[in-house]
């Protein structure tokens, strides 16, 4: 198995919440803020599709947001990747479907679970390099109004059950 | 029973969507081997799924629910699983030779169809598939498409019998059908 590291991120004591992804944070300015366990935005379950290289892909997660505070995901970087976008998917009344960029970013309200899941929200990452392959992992960092989050996740063709 | 489908599957004309028998559409596949559709797959069932490499989230779908049909009727012969672009300008034999091998399915006989964009223009209208540029344009080379999510049965006389939801039918409906029309049913 493969795993594609993102550059180094500050880590943060994060609470040890069961089934907890989360594996790093830090606020954006760079300075470790302590919070307590119910003040925190886990991220689970993250995983994305595999694609040749040069190809796309979109990256799934779960976001639960325990924090006192609504928060909005703005943007999304990987080392696997130059350029990524949220979009979610619409449907047409005509039966076609397609994709929208959301460009105010992505809400996340306090005390809810936000899931970007096949046919809606997701971050799409452009120009893969190198080539995804199932069983591989890839770091993401997700960029929220005052800090990032950096997760694990893995390649693999349909979500985990 | 497919979605769009007339009720039961009796083969008879009533119940067709379309008949491609008369139809030929020149094509290359992932390897850039030509094949001509339906044709080349007379005899056989064929179940259809309709993408662009470009698109990450809905047409992989299709692919892991054809996939999933695939596994499901164990890779019969009497069985062809097609897939076929929509979006030929950007997605040729080596790109989809790429995302093929990327998906686990390099080993399979699963082809992976593009053509010449007036060819692949007039067969997504036969096969009532919609395409329409959202974003972008042809020239930049950088663009998203709004389409139908489609998988399609046709049997072995080559009549459309089914369209069906492509990412979200469920895979057990899609094999009922399928062994309605298979050749050896």
């Amino acid at each position: 198995m493969r795993v594609f590291a993102f550059s180094a991120v500050l880590l943060f004591g994060i609470a040890a919440l069961g089934g907890c992804e989360s594996e790093s944070s830090t606020s954006d300015d760079g300075r470790n803020v302590e919070r307590a366990a119910l003040d925190t935005l886990r991220i689970t379950n993250a995983w994305v599709r595999p694609a040749p290289e040069g190809g796309v892909t979109a990256l799934y997660l779960e976001l639960h947001n325990r924090r006192a505070t609504a928060d909005t995901l703005m943007r999304v970087e990987t080392p696997v990747s130059s350029r990524t976008e949220l979009h979610t998917t619409v449907l047409h009344s005509d039966g076609t479907t397609g994709m929208r960029p959301l460009n105010n970013g992505l809400a996340v309200p306090t005390d809810t679970t936000t899931t970007l899941r096949p046919g809606g929200p997701h971050v799409m990452v452009y120009d893969v390099q190198p080539a995804l392959v199932i069983g591989d992992s890839v770091r993401v960092t997700l960029h929220f109004g005052d800090l990032m989050h950096t997760v694990t996740a893995h390649v693999r063709p349909t979500p985990p059950q | 029973m497919g979605l769009l489908a007339l009720t039961g599957c009796t083969g008879d004309e009533a119940d067709r969507i379309d008949d491609l028998s008369d139809a030929s559409f020149e094509l290359v596949n992932q390897d850039s081997t030509t094949v001509t559709f339906p044709d080349d797959f007379a005899g056989q069932a064929i179940v259809v799924g309709y993408i662009y490499t470009q698109c990450p989230d809905i047409c992989p779908m299709v692919t892991a629910n054809m996939r999933q049909l695939r596994d499901r009727v164990d890779a019969p012969d009497d069985v062809a699983f097609v897939t076929i672009t929509f979006d030929p300008r950007r997605d040729t034999p080596d790109r989809l030779r790429a995302y093929r091998e990327a998906y686990g399915l390099g080993d399979t006989n699963w082809q992976f169809l593009t053509g010449d964009p007036d060819t692949i223009s007039q067969l997504m209208e036969r096969l009532d598939v919609r395409v329409e540029l959202s974003r972008g344009s042809y020239e930049d080379d950088d663009y998203l498409i709004d389409h139908t999510d489609q998988i399609s049965l046709i049997d072995p006389q080559q009549r459309v019998l089914f369209h069906y939801g492509g990412s979200m039918t469920p895979v057990d409906i899609l094999a009922e059908d399928l062994a309605t029309i298979r050749p050896a049913s």
